[in-house]
């Protein structure tokens, strides 16, 4: 446990490193959202996983992990890697951008929220018909429910199951 | 204000994550009588500007602010939320995560929270042994999370501070408590919301907010854990009954806090080497040469304790008050001062040190005393010796204190400036940590060393060490705090008085001419200077001044009635000149004339660099000569002996022309217009 003293300092230390860091990550996020519309559009799965690569640098940093976008898109890339290693038709498939990237993975995490909750019948039954509709796979179903806010995972995976989609 | 409707005010830059937060919004119940509506702010400027422009969109009393990721799951978010507001009309705010003590450092998610909510964290565990501790019933706290928060009552929000993402929700919070609101986190069996925020903030602007709520929120910021350890190292010479006084003072505190405690003897030979030998709570050292010099009793006590960094250094007259600790902690904290020398209040020291007494009934509000408008500190040249922190590595950094130099005074002085070369700040907080009354015997008796003078003389090529600001004349720079006035000081020494007058109108923009290079290099770090003759060359020309300030300095010039003559075309309209003028006439120097002496001094009424000599009838025909139509005197009344008095009632009556206050004036304060 530490003390508020020695707190204190490691947190400034923390949001130094922070301030310092900017500088460096912002343009390699910057590359590598680039990179992944250029390898999108050409539909090149290849050169789209090898975009992690950059991810990785700034991993290196410890201080990426600051950028809630940049987490996402490293469980992104872990969806992608696993699927490529599997032959799965990529979580990104027919999309054009690392926008629409993101905003599928949101809808599925929202998809699957709403099994999780099942707040009204309608209600979960479009997130079903969402995740059905962008053949989700399977690696992706339990990375995202592994890695996002769920704790009724094995709920979710039941009512997938039962609707054909695990 | 429709008292029977809740209004939600969501900022949001991402429709994906606002529509299904909306949609989560559909599945609340809304009780009979109850009205709700949802405004979206799509385009503000802040968080604070878009809670702002919510307000003002809704007639709704209360108002329940959401992240955008926020999803309410609890369907009687709406009646549990107004029927916690109607259960006590003092509760302003209820948040759904809040801590009861602000971490030192400011950041929430690193002290103790308390109520609930279903985030990343919560993974593979059931959401009812979520990992905030549940109370029962609502429970009081000083912040809440923003990532939910509903209001009963509109307070400013802080937008002048908080112009960001980051801390409007910690600043809402503590403004409410200072409007002297309730802020409550209610219990929840599970959480009422889930935070979605991608597991963790984008926290790049997050350290800039952090800085500012600390410096804003002082006094909301946690208690001193009691793994905090202080290092205080007295030093005492024949002085045992305050050493033991001090002692027992500092004991009381080491209840509180992990205090090492060392003491350094300088040879008394009062009991105090046999009395310190008696005690197991602490540390110290003898010097058994004898009284040795201050600058090496402070070295060697430092070398055998390893002090070398964060230590408070005391004179054992000084007492140190209950809650000094926390107040200097505190202090440090929300300063960010990584290293510098803390000073501390005192009514024995000139400067912005300095608390009059007098101003109060009560000496315990002088120690509550703060000027709450200048910031944290005051910028300082120097700081009383009796007490002082030197904080963080600056001793490894300075060096150690001059051991060629005996005295207190001199060995101070010089690491003041040593550490003045090095930007090593030298600072007075505002609001008071300790007070120190020298009446209550804290002067210090270590002895004067006139070898030790002209040793810091020689060693730093200056005559006079001003380390402290002409208070008078500073007082006579009226205007508001917030004007950008023109200040230049002829003679301006080592800049103490100009950085008085910064300390106190930030924006003012100071000038300084110093014909002494050292005085000049040092003042150079704290104000524009120029090294100049002002006999020679006017410094500055092309800037007009509302103040031009000789402080003590007329009499050393060789024709100063030209010189202000020249200051006149340098003054703005309404300009005026300040000075300090020695008064010859000073009944101390009759009473040495009258025995036939005149002997001039190194400082003082005669010293001996003084080339024009002035009595008050003087000083008023050089202003009026030079040209000033409205001039104001002030008298600087010392107090005097009883046969002093009885001395100018009879020169009074030898000649009435003469008035009582030309004698027993030892200096004036002129304020000159044309």
């Amino acid at each position: 446990m530490e003390t508020d003293g020695t707190l204190k300092k490691s947190m400034q230390d923390f949001f130094d490193a922070i301030v310092a860091s900017k500088g460096l990550i912002m343009p390699l996020k910057e590359k590598m959202l680039n990179a992944m519309d250029l390898f999108l559009k050409m539909q090149s799965k290849e050169n789209l996983v090898s975009v992690k690569a950059i991810l990785d640098d700034a991993e290196e940093t410890g201080l990426y992990e600051l950028d809630a976008e940049m987490v996402r898109y490293r469980r992104i890339f872990d969806i992608l890697m696993s699927e490529a290693k599997k032959g799965y038709i990529l979580f990104s498939d027919s999309l054009c951008n690392h926008t629409e990237l993101m905003e599928r993975y949101i809808l599925c995490i929202f998809a699957l929220r709403r099994i999780e909750f099942d707040k009204e019948e309608k209600f979960t039954e479009e997130g079903i018909q969402m995740l059905k509709n962008c053949h989700i796979s399977e690696t992706a179903i339990h990375k995202i429910c592994e890695t996002e806010i769920f704790a009724k995972t094995e709920k979710i995976y039941a009512v997938l199951a039962e609707r054909g989609i695990l | 204000m429709n008292e029977n409707k809740l209004a939600f005010i969501i900022c949001s830059n991402d429709d994906l994550m606002l529509e299904e937060a909306l949609n989560y919004l559909n599945f609340l119940e809304i009780p009979d009588g109850m009205e709700v509506e949802v405004f979206t702010i799509s385009d503000a400027e802040s968080m604070l500007s878009g809670m702002q422009e919510g307000r003002e969109a809704t007639d709704a009393k209360y108002k329940v602010f959401l992240h955008q990721d926020t999803f309410i799951l609890y369907p009687h978010f709406i009646e549990s939320i107004v029927s916690i507001f109607e259960s006590d009309s003092q509760i302003g705010m209820i948040g759904m995560v809040g801590t009861q003590k602000m971490p030192m450092d400011a950041v929430m998610w690193n002290g103790d929270r308390i109520g609930a909510m279903y985030t990343w964290e919560s993974k593979g565990v059931d959401y009812k042994s979520y990992r905030y501790c549940l109370a029962d019933g609502l429970n009081d706290v000083v912040a809440v999370d923003g990532f939910c928060f509903a209001t009963a009552y509109d307070i400013p929000l802080r937008m002048d501070l908080f112009d960001g993402w980051d801390f409007y929700d910690v600043s809402t919070s503590f403004e409410y408590i200072r409007n002297g609101y309730r802020v409550v986190v209610p219990t929840q069996n599970e959480p009422w919301c889930l935070h979605d925020d991608g597991m963790i903030l984008s926290l790049w602007n997050y350290d800039k907010y952090r800085h500012i709520a600390m410096k804003e929120y002082v006094e909301f910021f946690g208690e001193i854990s009691n793994e905090e350890t202080f290092k205080i190292l007295l030093w005492t010479e024949n002085s045992l009954r305050y050493l033991k006084l001090c002692v027992e003072n500092i004991r009381l505190m080491s209840q509180e806090y992990v205090i090492e405690l060392y003491v350094a003897d300088n040879g008394s030979s009062d009991g105090t080497k046999e009395w310190l030998s008696q005690q197991e709570d602490l540390s110290y050292v003898y010097f058994d040469e004898g009284r040795v010099g201050f600058a090496k009793l402070l070295n060697e006590s430092i070398a055998a304790f390893g002090l070398e960094q964060d230590v408070l250094i005391f004179n054992v007259r000084f007492f140190p008050q209950q809650g000094m600790l926390d107040k200097l902690y505190h202090f440090i904290m929300s300063s960010q001062l990584k290293k510098g020398i803390v000073g501390f209040h005192s009514n024995g020291f000139y400067g912005d040190q300095y608390v009059d007494l007098k101003q109060y009934e009560d000496k315990t509000e002088a120690e509550i005393f703060r000027y709450r408008d200048r910031g944290l500190y005051f910028q300082e040249l120097g700081v009383h010796a009796g007490a002082f922190n030197l904080q963080g590595d600056i001793y490894q950094k300075i060096g150690r204190f001059d051991e060629s130099l005996i005295g207190c005074e001199e060995c101070m002085e010089d690491y003041f400036l040593r550490c003045i070369q090095n930007d090593v700040p030298i600072v007075v907080p505002t609001e008071t940590i300790a007070f120190f009354d020298v009446m209550d015997g804290a002067s210090l008796d270590y002895r004067d060393d006139d070898n030790s003078r002209q040793l810091l003389r020689d060693k730093w090529g200056m005559n006079y060490f001003n380390l402290l600001a002409n208070m008078r004349l500073i007082n006579e720079v009226a205007e508001d705090s917030d004007k950008a006035i023109h200040v230049l000081e002829i003679g301006c020494d080592n800049a103490a008085t100009l950085l008085a007058i910064k300390n106190r109108l930030p924006k003012a923009e100071v000038y300084g001419a110093e014909i002494n290079k050292k005085a000049a290099e040092i003042a150079s770090h704290f104000v524009k200077v120029e090294c100049a003759d002002i006999n020679v060359n006017f410094p500055f020309q092309n800037i007009r001044f509302d103040y031009i300030i000789f402080g003590d300095v007329l009499e050393h010039l060789p024709d100063p009635l030209k010189t202000l003559k020249i200051c006149k075309n340098y003054l703005n309209d309404g300009g005026c000149i300040l000075a300090s003028i020695p008064n010859l006439m000073h009944i101390s120097v009759i009473r040495e004339l009258l025995k036939g002496n005149f002997t001039y001094t190194d400082m003082g009424l005669l010293d001996k660099t003084h080339i024009h000599l002035f009595t008050y009838n003087e000083i008023v025909k050089m202003f009026k000569e030079a040209g000033f139509g409205q001039i104001n005197i002030k008298d600087v009344v010392f107090p005097i002996a009883d046969n002093d008095s009885r001395l100018i009632d009879s020169l009074l009556q030898l000649e009435p022309v003469a008035k009582s206050f030309m004698y027993d004036s030892f200096q004036f304060i002129v304020k000159a217009r044309m």
